[in-house]
């Protein structure tokens, strides 16, 4: 089956005046089957933000190709990028902050459809509209207020049935659940998982939290300075994670039991600046496995079982 | 008499806190009469979700209620003293001194065009320890806060610090006046995963080393399990669940403490989320503020107001659990 999304060592950075550039990405390759859910794990400054920006065509790769069903982004005209926007959209971490505040939740809705299909009728634009709301589960009596009106849960399932309504195959979704409290993250997590059945999506789920990357998605990418250093089916990383650091990041998350004892710190110090990249692994000095050999040598993503890819020299090679 | 006195009064005491701000919409009452201690050298867990009272309470602590918000009735006591006592207290002389905030954000916390070794000379002027051996005071604490090159960050600017190292830099300035409490408002919440422990590692090895009291203000129940001795949960500016960690995050009894340990997400399993929203904190609701949103509610839940009681080793605030284990315990 052909990818839907499909992205091929791509690399961007970002140079702003007299500032040191930033190497944000660094060789990154990955694909998305249709109805696939990858999540996309890092801490800041680890480059997931800026994958997810690319791969949507908001930003142009410095090198390397992003194709959606087999098309180079790079080489679509202005008027057949936008055409594309339609199928490909995203659902932003603060609902509030990407909600527009003089435009009541119907209208804003709507809006998408208004640029992408200016020929349909208004009143077929405000059922589609209200057909989302629905799909969101909204209460019809929020459709005109504004957003301040409503609540964080309730602002971000207006993001989401913004991002829905022109009915697209590939959702972008970066920290949709971060900025919501603890007891309404399970509802907006059930509802993208809904939605994603109803509407044949495939996401890519940006975010630090790996319960919520779990819960949602059926592989995982773990990112590191702007490189994916494992991926691997989400059970099977979660469960038995071979790279250093996807190991610390899952051992550093904090059990809510009591009774289950912290794991000792495993990662040292702090992820460096992305200014000056290190020659050998970019783990090396963090690393608690690391030798000599790694402050030069760079291995690249290999398999270590079927369905299990790492970049790590510790980690062992499968035919 | 007066020393055993002492020694057994509470590092901290707030009785019937209230804590109100009066805005166009009318008055909203963020903190209804909360009462609770804290022990010296012992880290409690503040936890809720946003608008449940619990930054507010935590600032009302160290003086630093926002504007128009103010306290409307209760007590703050430290080392079994009533701040102010009537009138005003002398938070200029509490802060840094008696209790301390380490903020959340700490490189917005940090005034960006001053050096770290200024900004820490201001601090120990500010109390009467200014002069040449500020310096060295600084570089000290520093190092107690796992810094390895002390001398450059006292010459650094706080944008030139990560996330992490400016969160150390914070907890320095907070505790060099060696105070007996910190109010830790979200210490780990913007910073990364692997740093968070590091920080907390930090603070518990503080409080430990110092025989330092932590109040640590947090929606992450990871944190508070792995890291607090006590919790205090609130919703609506009340507290509705009080006890030992062990025993409210492995059994959570009031319904709303249940919901939220419920809404950790476990690999496999659906998340539970809770229906419904906060309760209207201007019109205060009569009875108890949880029961629009509880599957366990009765007819007195929308009229009595259920207080906070004893309940084996914890407090709850739930007219249902209350009156099933009591009068379990009756009956048996």
């Amino acid at each position: 089956m052909e990818p839907l999304v499909s992205v091929r060592d791509v690399t961007k950075s970002f140079a702003r005046g007299s500032s040191p550039i930033v190497h944000a990405v660094n060789g990154v390759s990955f694909d998305l089957a249709p109805g696939e859910t990858l999540g996309l794990i890092g801490e800041s400054g680890s480059g997931k933000s800026t994958v997810g920006r690319l791969v949507l065509g908001l930003q142009t790769p410095d090198t390397g190709q992003i194709a959606f069903e087999g098309r180079d982004l790079a080489l679509l005209n202005s008027i057949e990028l936008r055409r594309m926007r339609a199928r490909m959209t995203v659902v932003f971490q603060e609902p509030y902050q990407s909600l527009n505040p003089r435009q009541t939740i119907r209208a804003t809705v709507e809006e998408p459809l208004a640029i992408h299909e200016p020929e349909a009728l208004r009143s077929e634009r405000r059922a589609r509209a209200e057909q989302a709301l629905a799909n969101v589960a909204l209460d019809p009596s929020l459709y005109d207020r504004y957003p301040h009106e409503l609540s964080g849960g309730q602002q971000q399932r207006v993001g989401i049935a913004r991002a829905i309504v022109t009915e697209p195959d590939f959702v972008v979704l970066d920290e949709p659940t971060s900025s919501l409290d603890l007891s309404v993250r399970g509802q907006i997590l059930e509802l993208l998982a809904d939605l994603r059945e109803e509407y044949q999506l495939s996401y890519l789920l940006i975010s630090h939290d790996i319960a919520t990357v779990r819960y949602i998605s059926d592989r995982i990418a773990v990112m590191y300075l702007g490189q994916i250093v494992e991926i691997a089916p989400a059970g099977g990383l979660v469960d038995n994670p071979e790279h250093p650091y996807t190991r610390g990041l899952l051992s550093s998350a904090l059990s809510p039991d009591p009774n289950v004892s912290k794991a000792p710190i495993a990662l040292q110090g702090e992820i460096p600046g992305s200014v000056h990249l290190p020659t050998g692994c970019f783990l090396y000095g963090r690393c608690p496995i690391g030798t000599l050999e790694c402050t030069t040598k760079r291995i690249p993503l290999h398999r270590s079982s079927p369905d299990h890819e790492v970049a790590c020299i510790k980690a062992p090679y499968a035919g | 008499m007066a020393v055993a006195l002492v020694a057994n009064t509470p590092l901290l005491e707030v009785r019937d806190l209230a804590i109100e701000f009066p805005t166009r919409g009318g008055t909203v009452h963020a903190v209804n009469r909360v009462s609770f201690d804290v022990q010296r050298g012992e880290i409690v867990g503040l936890v809720g979700e946003t608008g449940c009272g619990k930054s507010v309470t935590a600032r009302a602590l160290i003086g630093l209620t926002r504007s128009p918000g103010r306290l409307s009735s209760g007590t703050i006591a430290f080392e079994g003293e009533v701040l102010g006592g009537g009138s005003a207290p002398d938070w200029r002389r509490i802060r840094g001194s008696s209790v301390a905030l380490v903020p959340q954000n700490a490189v917005a916390a940090l005034n960006p065009v001053l050096r770290i070794g200024k900004q820490f000379e201001n601090a120990l002027r500010a109390h009467g320890r200014g002069g040449p051996s500020a310096m060295h005071a600084a570089r000290d604490m520093l190092g107690r806060v796992g810094i390895s090159d002390p001398d450059r960050v006292l010459r650094s600017y706080a944008h030139e610090l990560s996330g992490g190292m400016a969160q150390r830099v914070v907890i320095g300035m907070a505790t060099i006046l060696a105070p007996r409490m910190l109010i830790a408002d979200e210490p780990t919440s913007s910073l990364d995963l692997t740093i968070q422990r590091q920080i907390l590692d930090l603070l518990s090895d503080l409080s430990r080393r110092e025989s330092l009291a932590i109040l640590v203000v947090t929606h992450d129940l990871g944190v508070v399990a792995q890291y607090c001795e006590r919790v205090l949960v609130m919703y609506a500016g009340k507290i509705v669940e009080h006890g030992p960690v062990l025993e409210v995050m492995r059994a959570p009894a009031h319904p709303y403490t249940r919901a939220l340990v419920a809404a950790i997400p476990v690999p496999g399993q659906r998340p539970t989320s809770l229906r419904g929203s906060l309760p209207d904190l201007v019109n205060y609701p009569p009875g108890c503020p949880f029961r629009d949103r509880c599957d366990m509610a009765v007819a007195e839940c929308a009229s009595v107001e259920p207080p906070l009681l004893p309940n084996g080793p914890r407090m709850v605030a739930c007219h249902v659990v209350n009156r099933g284990s009591g009068g379990t315990a009756r009956l048996g």
